[in-house]
């Protein structure tokens, strides 16, 4: 009765040869966890993963970045206080007399006290308040499509008419150019005239 | 002393420091002598993987107490494989203790069957087996422990280590008379 019996002997054999799944490493994964758990070591030859130790590509790229971020901040800022100029200086000149594109073939017009010099807009993108206008049928129209032609005839007998634009709304992207001198003085003011006895 | 021998007790040396490579490096030398014990205990691969890492975190957690005088290795490494796998189907089971038996009838089995049966055929059957009655056949025609060691080792009586033999033969015969016949 204690000894097993012969069919018994051949399952015990049988059984000894059962295949082996190969499932050494998910299980090595587990045992590990648990030993790192209930045996932490200080040993790093575990065969795991070892943690990145940052070296001095990771701290150059680093130094890079916040050198580019400081760069583009720097210029951020840089033009941020323009911008604010040219808004604060368009009132400081209520008055900008532009010129349109004229086509002028014959002899320069005779320069006038009262004419004042008429400054093209440069900027395609400005509207139409800012477009200068040159007599009332010419006002209204796109001063892009007005191309006037001015003949030696009209030069001779016509002065120039007086063009002075309305102050334009404020507009960051036009360039002001600032007067010269002080307003109300001319060239007479600083002639020297000789005493006369 | 063979290259091996010096190997293993690299191995265990390591481990006693505590050293991952050297704990691994025996898990991987012991895993199919400890798979194929725990494969006997289980109902699938997953419970023998169970059986298997829960084994081996013993054995690095008990590793000091290994005394190589009194044993080798395998033996000591069989004891903790089998122990949990049994543990394993204490977790599933109650060993009943109202039953218990004088002696065991010897079951009518033809040799020639079980040779012609293939391992993992045979396990099928043995799985089959309620888990006590499980364990206490794979112990006892196995393992080759006998009675009074399967009732030390399961905490229960002799008498009842028979009847749990007994239920095993019957079953097994039965199962095989039905394949055969």
């Amino acid at each position: 009765m204690n000894e097993p019996l012969k069919y018994e002997q051949l399952i015990g054999e049988k059984l000894q040869g059962l295949p082996i799944p190969a499932m050494q490493d998910a299980i090595w994964v587990r045992v590990k966890a648990q030993l790192d758990i209930d045996l932490p070591t200080d040993d790093n030859d575990g065969g795991g993963p070892s943690q990145p130790q940052p070296g001095p590509g990771v701290i150059g790229w680093g130094l890079s970045v916040v050198i580019v971020a400081l760069i583009t901040a720097f210029f951020i800022f840089k033009n941020k206080p323009k911008t604010k100029n040219s808004i604060t200086a368009s009132p400081n000149n209520p008055e900008q007399i532009l010129t349109p594109p004229v086509q002028n073939n014959g002899p320069p017009l005779p320069r006038d006290n009262t004419t004042k010099k008429i400054n093209r807009a440069v900027d395609s993108g400005v509207n139409n308040s800012r477009v200068p206008f040159l007599t009332d049928s010419v006002a209204g129209d796109d001063i892009g499509k007005v191309n006037p032609v001015i003949t030696d005839s009209i030069v001779r007998n016509i002065s120039p008419p007086l063009v002075i634009a309305t102050p334009p709304a404020i507009d960051t992207t036009a360039q002001v150019k600032k007067g010269k001198g002080m307003k109300g003085l001319n060239d007479s003011a600083y002639r020297i005239v000789p005493k006369k006895n | 002393m063979l290259a091996a021998e010096v190997n293993i007790q690299d191995m265990l040396e390591g481990s006693l420091a505590n050293k991952r490579k050297s704990q691994e490096a025996l898990f991987r030398h012991f895993y199919g002598f400890a798979m194929s014990i725990a494969l006997r205990y289980s109902r699938d691969e997953m419970d023998a993987a169970d059986i298997v890492s829960h084994a081996f975190v013993k054995l690095f957690k008990s590793i000091h107490s290994f005394d190589s005088s009194r044993g080798s290795l395998h033996a000591w490494i069989k004891r903790i494989v089998i122990n949990e796998g049994l543990d394993h189907i204490k977790s599933r089971t109650r060993f009943s203790e109202n039953v218990e038996l004088e002696t065991v009838p010897e079951p009518q089995i033809n040799s020639s069957i079980i040779e012609q049966m293939g391992a993992e055929e045979i396990m099928e059957i043995v799985k089959k087996l309620p888990p006590a009655t499980h364990a206490v056949f794979v112990l006892y025609a196995v393992e080759g422990y006998n009675h009074r060691e399967i009732a030390e080792q399961l905490k229960i009586s002799e008498g009842t280590s028979k009847w749990h033999l007994s239920e095993a033969r019957k079953f097994l015969q039965q199962q095989l008379n039905m394949i055969y016949n």
